[in-house]
């Protein structure tokens, strides 16, 4: 009996984590390890798969549908996160002020963010039509010439944007309104009576404070931005054409529709480097701002 | 004395019935069969009436059903594990039937068809639709039967017809070209069909046949570069881009279908099954319904050549008993049970009973002949007889979209004759 205590006492530090350690070994590393076995495959799912070492890797560096798919996802990444992180600072700034009818505004604004992704997107497909959507309606009764909104191949990533904006700023809102909160109310106190405005507080003792805040919400968002799925796929399929597929939604029609399942696991690892490689950059620029 | 007569007699009769080899449904009494089925109305249809078939032959009936995707995935895993235990499925040969039949999945029939012991006296093969029965055709023979036959129409508004002073509907795509320009306006489009890339082939493959094209040349290399398949796309990017609704890259089917429900355009053309859409006061407006008439596909160059849309079932090669899944097949698709299954909502494959008078009181006049002119005509090929189908009609997508937005037509279906051969030569 002791000496089960004295084992327990004694690995404790291994102990506690261990069931966690096994859930992520059996659901993260394992998928993980066995996708890289799939990517050195050529493999039609339902044919014997073949060994063909690197060549799934070389013939995605060749193709353009893979290249026009970093591409895509870029442009999505780097259109839409910064729009989310203003608008996000901004409601945060509002929301900590005192206001009538505060919570119900708070929460209505944050339902976007707790709703069904897919539900969305459907939604947002019919407002999108160009014909029998409320979005063209909106513009005509403003007066503006109708859109043709993700029919056309230009307008399709920008239209995609404005729902993933609509879903995700709430989520910017919410980590950056913790941390105003955190903000003692001294400081400000202080500036007042150094004779400071309202816009040289928010940018020397707001922003400062946030830091670091901001700098979480901008990895979360970015990449969780760059493996967007569920509204893309949804909405537009990566169409017209291939105008809005990005790696990721790419990869997936690559394995689950033309079930190429060796090439599909290797576009994916090209994927998962380029998220880790930007949430590294990041996480370094907060390091190195410290 | 009496008794030991009987026996004689019972004896005399079995003796009788095993010389002339006749038809007997008990034949395999105490065998078990298992189905895996697509959840589709038909299953819905059927799997209440599956304790009559038990009844009638002692053949113990498992049908498992599931949703499309995963039906399609656990089939796949099923059949090419080459477990005795599956002993037949739903299939759509115009989807996998290339694959199926390549890799030997499927277990053709015509030693059951012709042994009159294993075939029941009305099964009457030539009353299925010739467009139905011909998909289940290959080189080595029949290879299941068709249990629903599905192919698009013209939907067109009779009224709008008439104030543009039109008669009846349009019989060649000329004709149909012209119909357009004349209905458009600016508040009604004159035609729409699917353009949204990979979605639109399905419907699309209908103008390539009538144009004279192909999916493949002889030789089995990719023919959508072909002068036929060129016209075929010009003709179809012209028409939507002249007279369709805005942003036709966007439309599937069900774009095109509220489109038209919601009075926006005059004429479409998709699956006919989408009348349930049409005459669905939920959906459609009050003048849609009351004005839809319905036409078999307007005739190009080669003639009016339809591509239809073919559900069957078929046995399991590897099936242990392959003669009670026949069984189950011919008694499932019975002329008797097609009747039932039309009635219940389920396009019937067999011409005898589109002929039932309580169905024709169910659908418009003109709905049926168009439907029964098309199930005739059809050709069975509604998507690329190879392999990878989804890739290859998502390579033919890039060609149509190009096209939609303006591109030349030629080169972009060069680039998708080249990725075809390519994408195609990667499962060989």
């Amino acid at each position: 009996m002791k000496r089960a205590s004295d084992f327990f006492d004694r690995y404790a530090q291994w102990l506690f984590p261990l069931p966690a350690l096994l859930a992520i070994a059996v659901l993260i590393v394992g998928p993980v390890l066995a996708n890289f076995y799939i990517s050195l495959h050529n493999w039609f799912i339902g044919l014997p798969p073949t060994f063909v070492g690197l060549d799934n890797f070389q013939e995605a560096l060749a193709d353009r549908r893979f290249w026009n798919g970093v591409r895509n996802t870029f442009y999505f990444t780097l259109l839409a996160v910064p729009i989310q992180l203003v608008l996000g600072l901004g409601i945060a700034v509002l929301f900590n002020r005192e206001f009538p009818g505060k919570g119900l505004v708070r929460t209505i604004i944050l339902l976007p963010m707790v709703a069904t992704p897919v539900a969305i997107a459907l939604i947002w497909a019919l407002m999108f039509n160009p014909s029998l959507g409320v979005l063209n309606y909106f513009l005509e009764s403003l007066g503006l010439p109708r859109s043709l909104w993700v029919a056309n191949a230009d307008l399709v990533i920008p239209s995609l944007v404005m729902v993933d904006v609509w879903e995700w700023t709430p989520m910017i809102a919410l980590i950056l309104l913790a941390a105003l909160q955190g903000i003692p109310g001294e400081y400000y106190e202080a500036a007042r009576i150094d004779g400071a405005t309202g816009i040289q507080a928010f940018l020397h003792i707001t922003l400062p404070s946030i830091r670091s805040a901001i700098v979480v919400a901008l990895i979360l968002r970015t990449v969780d931005a760059l493996k967007t799925f569920d509204i893309i796929y949804v909405i537009t399929g990566g169409g017209p054409g291939i105008a809005s597929e990005t790696l990721n939604v790419f990869a997936f029609k690559t394995g689950f529709q033309f079930f190429r399942a060796g090439y599909s696991a290797s576009l994916l690892i090209f994927l998962m480097f380029l998220v880790l490689g930007v949430a590294i950059l990041l996480n370094l620029a907060r390091r190195g701002g410290k | 004395m009496r008794r030991t007569f009987t026996a004689l007699l019972v004896a005399l009769m079995l003796a009788g019935v095993a010389s002339a080899q006749e038809f007997d449904w008990r034949q395999f009494e105490g065998e078990e069969i298992r189905f895996m089925m697509n959840q589709h109305p038909f299953t819905d249809f059927i799997e209440p009436l599956v304790p009559e078939f038990e009844e009638l032959t002692g053949i113990d009936v498992t049908l498992e059903s599931y949703p499309e995707d995963q039906f399609r995935q656990r089939r796949l895993l099923e059949v090419a594990s080459g477990a005795p235990t599956l002993d037949g499925y739903m299939i759509m040969p115009g989807q996998v039937g290339a694959q199926y039949l390549g890799a030997g999945w499927v277990r053709h029939i015509d030693d059951f068809v012709e042994n009159d012991s294993l075939t029941m006296p009305d099964l009457d093969l030539q009353d299925f639709f010739a467009g139905a029965l011909s998909t289940f055709q290959s080189e080595e023979g029949l290879y299941g039967l068709p249990l629903q036959i599905e192919s698009s129409l013209l939907f067109y508004r009779e009224d709008l017809f008439e104030e543009a002073g039109l008669d009846g509907p349009p019989e060649t795509l000329e004709e149909l070209a012209e119909y357009a320009a004349a209905l458009d306006s600016d508040e009604v489009a004159g035609f729409a069909m699917r353009g949204r890339g990979a979605a639109a082939t399905s419907q699309i493959v209908n103008l390539l046949y009538s144009f004279g094209g192909e999916w493949l040349n002889e030789d089995g290399s990719s023919a959508l570069a072909s002068e036929e398949s060129v016209a075929a796309l010009e003709y179809y990017a012209d028409l939507l881009r002249n007279y369709g609704p805005p942003g036709p890259t966007n439309l599937h089917w069900n774009e095109v279908m509220s489109l038209y429900a919601q009075g926006e355009v005059a004429m479409v053309f998709d699956a006919n099954v989408f009348r349930s859409i049409v005459e669905d006061p939920e959906q459609a407006i009050d003048v849609v319904r009351e004005n839809t008439r319905y036409a078999p596909l307007p005739a190009g160059p080669d003639g009016s050549v339809p591509a239809v849309l073919v559900w069957g079932l078929s046995i399991n090669h590897a099936s242990d008993s392959p003669e009670a899944a026949w069984y189950f097949i011919q008694w499932a698709l019975s002329k008797e049970n097609q009747v039932k299954a039309l009635l219940a909502g389920v396009p019937a494959a067999r011409e005898s009973a589109w002929e039932n008078e309580e169905f024709q009181a169910t659908a418009p006049e003109s709905w049926i002949e168009a439907s029964r002119e098309s199930f005739n005509r059809g050709q069975p090929n509604w998507n690329p007889p190879v392999v990878p189908v989804a890739e290859v009609r998502d390579a033919y997508g890039q060609a149509i979209v190009a096209a939609l937005q303006g591109e030349p037509v030629e080169p972009a279906l060069e680039r998708a004759a080249e990725e075809m051969d390519q994408i195609v030569a990667r499962t060989n």
